[in-house]
Parts: structure tokens; C-alpha cells; sequence
């Protein structure tokens, strides 16, 4: 779930849209970066945690690949499948793995208005870091 | 920009001083200098004067790869693979059009399924049809209605592109563009009706169909989810190989695979047949845009009836013949927000165009204008055939949103004369015309520079945005 101490920020990019997303932990990070991807496209607040969907992440070259194929399988989920997720829940995450599930609904017209499309959260600038106040990462999406 | 670091050719950027102006402080040129960092590139690293900081390549980013020892980079196409532009020229006057100009976009915004979530359920493919689409080419959407016969003759390469495997793209590729074929897109994806304000070249605007009032068509279809799929498979897959083929990245989003590898052949075959894909797009766009025009002229329907007009695309990677250092080589071009632009006399342009050069479609920002264009022989000597590919954005999403605070933006573009229509207000404010370069500037600079050449200028009355 996304803790209430977790968030992004926009950060300037002339063509396309890059965040900055924060958490206290990594595990935290992964559905910060979820509700930061969703809030791009839609407004999250209006998407109800009706349904678990099973995400599934393996061989990653790295935990910053990780990231990025764990938010491009949400994005598939999304634009294929017409999902909308607000949140996510770590069962299992390692360097290369990620175990869980994406909290959200089907998408309802009646209910959800879609902001922007996003294509693809991609590997330009790509962060992750750890300080002591928290995790990171810095993401920029192509739109 | 000259070589240096690990840079292995010099930098290009084609500017006027005030275009420069907004590239000084612009990650773009970085982006120039990353590019020419790429194992195997020739000539330059270029940028055409729409350039700005994309991810990996800059957006308006053109570089050539030595098909012997040199790299394809699906980050170098991006995701809006083969996104293109296309230009329908309607029998109808301004006459006709004026009056009804707000129930004209009206209807087609009801007709054209627009922005983000839309699909097409008239058009849904079960996975069989898909692949038949796939192998058929663009004559499969003829056959089905959506366009005529002789759109086939003026498609480059006939709307059949060699190597083109329906094979080598994933079934969530295929499952992603399912229910999106003939849909728009969104963001900066638009249709816009307007009319031909000035005509530069009297010769190639007659080829092209095109005289000064003429009502026009243009048409900005994205690349929509089968497209970005591809490239995200490819990017996840060449990021996996980058390394073992030994090549060092001065940006993860360039991962690359040597032309001859096994990852480079699946690319390029599943970028060719998001091409074949999307030369169906347009077509089964236009019996919705006559439609839409023909309400305007009930009594007559057919004057309502389009050319079959010009489509270009500007995401792409190709193996072409150019001539680098004196010398004639293959290459790997790849155009990131580029268009190709080959001159008169060129073989691979369709015969109707050879003549006058390879037309170029370069849209402009929603409120001011958009040019027709043909290619040069500049392009050849110094751009790998190519020229720009619109306005190119001075503002980012979130400038422009601060911009367009308070203001009323579709009151502001009805009294400049444009009636718009968008899926979403966000679009509208994003994509407000202060947020692009002035058009105009950019076409300067590539008709002076030799790349291309004016041929006329295109005034929107009414858009569609996604």
C-alpha cells in the first residue's frame, strides 16, 4: 500500500514527464511508484481496491531494471487489459524479483476519467537511490 | 558540436541563432553527444531544428549506422514507431466549411475514437484477423472497405515492406493493439481540418493535389499500444544483450544489438510490421473523415469524397543506401522525430512524387499553421535523407499547464478562427500552441539549409485532439 509518508513530484522535461517518487522503505517505493504511474494517467483517488491482479517480475538485470519491468507490467495490465490500480503489495522482492499484487479495478467510464496515455516508463536518467530518509527513484515516462 | 570524450563522430545541429537560443540549456545536446557515443554510427550525430530532449536519442535526433559493424537502437525509434503524419485533400471549399465548422468537428470527434482508452469496437480483431492484417499489407484494409485501391499505389514501397514478420512480435504486442486499430491516440496526436493558406511551389502543390484554399485533411495517428510494446520488448531484451555484445551505454535507453545479431533482426522485422500496421490506420480512418465533411455538402456527397493524399512517418530505422566520406555504404538510419526527405529523381520515392521530391508533411502547433514540404538534395549530402518533423516542444507538460492557468484556451483559439475539440483538458493546456517553437522558424531553417523545400502552408480551422 502507499504509506501516507510516500510521494512524487513532477520534474521538468520539455518533451516528455518525469517524476520523482519517494518512500521510507523499497518495498514502500514499489507502490509509490505504482500510485505515481496511475495519478499520471488518471486520478487515483476515483480507482477502488475492487480486485488483486498477481504481478510477476523475474530476472531483472538489476533493482532499477526491476523497477522499471514491474511498472511496464502495470502498464500493459492497463493499456491492454484496462486495469486501473491505485496501489500494489510486495509478497516477495529481491534484487531481480518482485512477487505481489496490483490493487485496482477495470476501468469504468462512468467513474474514471483518463488524463494522459502513457507509452512506456523508460531507462533515460533512471535513479534509485537510498539516503537516510528514505528510498527514491527517479523515473521519466514516455507520454 | 566537435568529438570529444567518447563520442566517435561530431555533432550536428541544424538552428537558426534564436532556435539555439532555447537548445543552449537543453539536455538535447547531450543527448546529440550520447548518440554519437554509439558503436558503428558514420558522418554525425544530428539534431534538426525541431529538436528537444527526448529519452535516449533527442526527439528530432537523426543518426546512420554502418550496417557492416554498427548498431539498431529501439530506443533511437522510440516508442511511437512509425507515428506519422497524413495529408487528405478534400473537394470542398472554405464556403462549404465555415458555416458548419463547429457541427464538422463535432462529428468527427463522435466518429474518430480519440484520446487515451479508445478503442474501436467496430474494429476489433480477433488474434487470427490480427495476423492476417499483418501479412496481408495495406491491402487488407481496401479489401475491407476502409480505403481505395489506388491508396496502394501512392504507400511507399507499395504498403509491403521486405523482412516485415508478423513472427517476430509478442503476443502481448499483438494483445496490446488489439482493440486500438484505427484509433487516433493521444497527447499530441490530433486530426485537423483546414485549408491551404499559401502555396510556395505551384509545381509540386499541383502533383500533390494541393491549390491556395483547397480544404485539407492532416491526420496524427500515434503508434498506440501495438507499437509501444514492440519497442518496450525490444528495449527490456537489448538491454539484457547490450553488455555481452561488449557495448558500453552513456544512457541505459540507447541499449543496442549489432545489426547482423539475432536481437537486431527480430527488431527491425517487428518495427517493419508496426509500419504495415499503421498504413492501415490512416486508410481506416477515412471514411469517417469524409463523413464527417460530407455532412457539410448533403445535396452533393460526392465532392465530399478525399484524395487519397500523402502519408510519412517519423519514428523509424531503416537500411538505406547514402553516401558517407565519398564513399556509398549501407546504413542503419534511425529518425527520432525526423522524416525522411528524398529528393527529386529518387528511386525509392513513389513514382506519382518522383519528380518533385519526396513530400514531407510537418504539422505545427494547433493555432498557427502547418507546412507541405519536398525533399532536397541538401538532405542526401548532409542529413541522411532527412529533414524535421513539426514544431518541436519549447515548454514542458507542466510549464504549459502553469501557462494556461486561469485563461480560457479553446475561447482564446475560436477567436484566432479554430474550433477544437479534445478528449481532455489536460491535452488542450499541454499541448497550447506557445508550448511548441514557432513552425515557421523550424521550416526556415531546413529550407534553407537545403534539406527540403517549401511548398505551401496549411491553416487549421478545426481540431480533433486526443
Amino acid at each position: 500500500m502507499t504509506p501516507a509518508n510516500s510521494g512524487y513530484q513532477f520534474l521538468d522535461h520539455t518533451g516528455d514527464l518525469a517524476l520523482m517518487v519517494r518512500a521510507p522503505t523499497l518495498r514502500e517505493l514499489y507502490g509509490a511508484s505504482a500510485a505515481a504511474l496511475f495519478d499520471v494517467i488518471l486520478d487515483i483517488r476515483t480507482v477502488e481496491p475492487r480486485h488483486e491482479v498477481p504481478v510477476h517480475v523475474h530476472d531483472a538485470a538489476d533493482e532499477e531494471d526491476l523497477l522499471v519491468r514491474f511498472l511496464s507490467e502495470l502498464l500493459f495490465l492497463h493499456d491492454a487489459r484496462g486495469w486501473v490500480f491505485h496501489a500494489c503489495r510486495v509478497d516477495e522482492l529481491e534484487s531481480d524479483r518482485f512477487e505481489g499484487v496490483a490493487l485496482g479495478e477495470m476501468f469504468d467510464p462512468e467513474r474514471h476519467t483518463i488524463l494522459r496515455q502513457v507509452k512506456a516508463v523508460t531507462y533515460h536518467h533512471l535513479l534509485l537511490h537510498q539516503d537516510r530518509e528514505g528510498w527514491s527513484a527517479r523515473l521519466v515516462l514516455d507520454l | 558540436m566537435p568529438r570529444h570524450g567518447a563520442m566517435n563522430v561530431h555533432g550536428i545541429v541544424f538552428a537558426s541563432d534564436r532556435l539555439m537560443e532555447d537548445l543552449r540549456d537543453d539536455p538535447a545536446l547531450e543527448q546529440v553527444a550520447n548518440v554519437a557515443c554509439l558503436p558503428g554510427i558514420v558522418g554525425a550525430s544530428l539534431a534538426m531544428p525541431d529538436a528537444h530532449w527526448g529519452y535516449g536519442f533527442p526527439i528530432g535526433g537523426v543518426a546512420a549506422f554502418d550496417a557492416e559493424n554498427g548498431v539498431v537502437s529501439p530506443g533511437g525509434v522510440g516508442c511511437g514507431i512509425n507515428c506519422g503524419v497524413r495529408l487528405l485533400r478534400s473537394n470542398l471549399t472554405r464556403d462549404d466549411l465555415l458555416p458548419r465548422m463547429k457541427d464538422l468537428v463535432g462529428a468527427l470527434f463522435a466518429a474518430l475514437p480519440t484520446g487515451v482508452g479508445a478503442h474501436r469496437h467496430d474494429e476489433s480483431l480477433s488474434e487470427k484477423e490480427q495476423r492476417a492484417l499483418l501479412t496481408q499489407g495495406a491491402r487488407w484494409v481496401v479489401e475491407r472497405g476502409h480505403g481505395w485501391a489506388s491508396d496502394l499505389e501512392v504507400i511507399e514501397e507499395g504498403g509491403r515492406l521486405p523482412g516485415a514478420d508478423p513472427d517476430a512480435v509478442s503476443e502481448r504486442a499483438l494483445e496490446r493493439g488489439r482493440r486500438q486499430l484505427g484509433t487516433v491516440g493521444s497527447g499530441n496526436h490530433f486530426v485537423e481540418v483546414g485549408l491551404v493558406g499559401e502555396v510556395y511551389d505551384a509545381v509540386a502543390a499541383g502533383v500533390l493535389g494541393l491549390h491556395a484554399g483547397a480544404v485539407t485533411v492532416m491526420i496524427h495517428s500515434g503508434s498506440r499500444g501495438f507499437g509501444h510494446q514492440i519497442c518496450d520488448d525490444a528495449v527490456k531484451e537489448m538491454g539484457r544483450v547490450s553488455a555481452r555484445y561488449g557495448i558500453r551505454l552513456p544512457d541505459r535507453q540507447l541499449c543496442c544489438a549489432p545489426l547482423g545479431s539475432p536481437e537486431a533482426r527480430s527488431y527491425l522485422a517487428a518495427q517493419g510490421l508496426r509500419r504495415e500496421l499503421c498504413l492501415r490506420e490512416p486508410a481506416a480512418h477515412d471514411p469517417r473523415c469524409p463523413g464527417g465533411l460530407r455532412a457539410c455538402v448533403r445535396h452533393e456527397p460526392e465532392r465530399a469524397r478525399s484524395s487519397h493524399g500523402v502519408r510519412r512517418w517519423h519514428n523509424i530505422a531503416k537500411i538505406e543506401t547514402h553516401r558517407v566520406e565519398g564513399k556509398e555504404m549501407r546504413v542503419c538510419v534511425h529518425r527520432k522525430g525526423a522524416t525522411r526527405a528524398f529528393p527529386p529523381g529518387h528511386d525509392e520515392i513513389p513514382a506519382a512524387y518522383r519528380r518533385i521530391g519526396q513530400p514531407v508533411l510537418i504539422p505545427g502547433d494547433m493555432g498557427r499553421y502547418s507546412y507541405v514540404l519536398v525533399g532536397a538534395p541538401g538532405a542526401m549530402s548532409e542529413s541522411f535523407g532527412s529533414t524535421c518533423h513539426g514544431a518541436g516542444r519549447v515548454m514542458s507538460r507542466s510549464a504549459a499547464k502553469r501557462a494556461a492557468r486561469g485563461r480560457t484556451l479553446l475561447r482564446e483559439l475560436e477567436a484566432r478562427g479554430v474550433t477544437v475539440r479534445s478528449a481532455g483538458m489536460a491535452t488542450v493546456a499541454e499541448e497550447m500552441p506557445e508550448a511548441y517553437k514557432d513552425v515557421a522558424e523550424v521550416v526556415d531553417v531546413v529550407h534553407h539549409a537545403g534539406l527540403s523545400r517549401r511548398v505551401a502552408r496549411l491553416v487549421p480551422l478545426g481540431v480533433i485532439k486526443g
